[in-house]
């Protein structure tokens, strides 16, 4: 294949941000179509080149047909945007049912989440999976602390040395931020927006640890509870279960971004009304400001893997054909 | 010429409808056959017919499955699916009594009867 011919596939692909299955299936239609066209052109006498420009010309711009193709699949069905609502709901049943106590529910939340996941990825990744893959690498990180818990008080100083909780800690830290960052560029490397709705309910989540520590301090919050009830903690994961199955059922891009960041705002002021003495406006507004920036990162990050994705392109024209098929 | 733009823009999903109905289809196929049928009038950005065709399947109103050629090249057929007949059977009932209405009001001699 011509480079021009795979830069032109690239192109409605990278714009299509199908899921592999998927992208494989239309690229491999587009690629049979070329082949036809370019053929057909060759015989009236065209050179390779020539053909290829003409038929891409005919074709339309690789942009806009990427772009048709986004919105044929991005719409999911009511099914689709149930599952993206599930985890949140459940974590919602979890709050609101004062479950979070119980060790046994959390153990089964954390399987299902887990299972579902891993169910998912094999699946193909449809857009549902990335409001999962986000509480899934929560799970990750909270298997671990308990796996660090453990070990520490069954394996003594022997093993782990003095102040080795703390090494351990930092190290698995670092390691954990590390391992998130890998999952969001790989997500972001097929459309930011996924990467953002993954990120949705960190930025739920910090709030309310910053919202407990103020109020009575995280540590007291096991044993008193919220002042109200959980309920209301409940409701905003009710709401991030909304945002998510509405961010699905929406086809347009530009909808989907106003509902990413339009839901988390919304959800931000549910907390600061819920706390007793709501926050300061300016520290408010800052957190506003920075936990938008936060769901939002994921579009510049893929402005740069994109970026360096094309140079490496670009420096490198002896690739094999399969290389730039995503993942 | 932009007008019939347009109305291919209307028409596109029932002109599919229609080809894919007579027999199954690949997308180039489909492209050239339009152009042959039409005297050369429905000539459109190839790349439109690819999202057309997919919205059309995600509607189930078609089927494509990929089938290999005797020369051993492969190409994605498409299929009339019984949805898509329902389907193709008011875009014609629709599309015929919308083009009679249109010719009673254009064509001269029915101005004469009025």
């Amino acid at each position: 294949m011509l480079p021009e011919l795979r830069r032109y596939l690239i192109n409605i692909s990278l714009n299509s941000r199908l899921d592999p299955r998927e992208d494989g299936d239309v690229v491999r239609e587009l690629q049979t179509h070329f082949e036809d066209e370019i053929e057909e052109l060759c015989e009236a006498g065209f050179s390779d080149r020539e053909a290829v420009d003409m038929a891409t010309r005919r074709f339309g711009s690789a942009r806009d047909i990427g772009r048709e193709l986004y919105e044929v699949y991005s719409g999911g069905t009511w099914l689709q945007a149930l599952l993206a609502g599930v985890p949140h709901l459940l974590i919602a049943l979890t709050f609101a049912l004062h479950l979070w106590r119980t060790s046994y529910w959390l153990i089964f939340v954390s399987l299902v989440i887990g299972g579902v996941t891993l169910y998912a990825w094999r699946r193909g990744r449809p857009g549902w999976f990335y409001s999962w893959l986000g509480y899934f690498s929560m799970v990750s990180l909270a298997v671990a602390f308990l796996v660090i818990f453990v070990a520490e008080r069954v394996l003594p100083p022997l093993v782990l040395g003095n102040n080795a909780l703390w090494v351990v800690i930092v190290v698995y830290v670092g390691v954990a931020l590390c391992l998130m960052g890998y999952i969001v560029i790989r997500v972001v490397r097929r459309d930011w927006l996924f990467a953002s709705l993954m990120l949705l309910p960190f930025p739920v989540l910090f709030v309310w640890f910053v919202a407990l520590e103020r109020d009575m301090g995280l540590m007291d919050y096991p044993r008193h509870g919220f002042q109200g009830g959980d309920l209301e903690v409940a409701f905003t994961f009710l709401a991030l279960g909304g945002v998510s199955a509405a961010f699905i059922r929406l086809k347009q891009r530009h909808l989907k971004v106003g509902i990413l960041s339009i839901g988390t705002l919304f959800i931000l002021a549910m907390i600061w009304r819920f706390t007793e003495n709501g926050f300061h406006p300016v520290i408010c507004f800052l957190l506003a400001l920075f936990l938008t920036i936060l769901v939002m990162s994921p579009a510049v990050l893929q402005c740069r893997v994109r970026r360096w994705r094309e140079e490496v392109e670009a420096s490198d024209r002896a690739l094999p054909e399969k290389v730039w098929e995503r993942q | 010429m932009r007008y019939g733009r347009e109305l291919l823009k209307g028409s596109t999903e029932h002109l599919i409808l229609s080809l894919i109905g007579q027999e199954p289809m690949y997308g180039y196929r489909l492209i050239k056959e339009m152009e042959k049928r039409s005297g050369g009038y429905f000539r459109f950005k190839q790349g439109t017919l690819y999202p057309a065709l997919h919205r059309l399947e995600k509607d189930k109103l078609i089927q494509g499955k990929w089938e290999r050629l005797p020369n051993g090249q492969e190409r994605r057929y498409y299929y009339l699916t019984e949805l898509g007949q329902r389907a193709l059977d008011e875009k014609r009932a629709e599309w015929e009594g919308f083009s009679a209405a249109v010719n009673l009001v254009i064509e001269p001699a029915n101005l004469a009867e009025v």
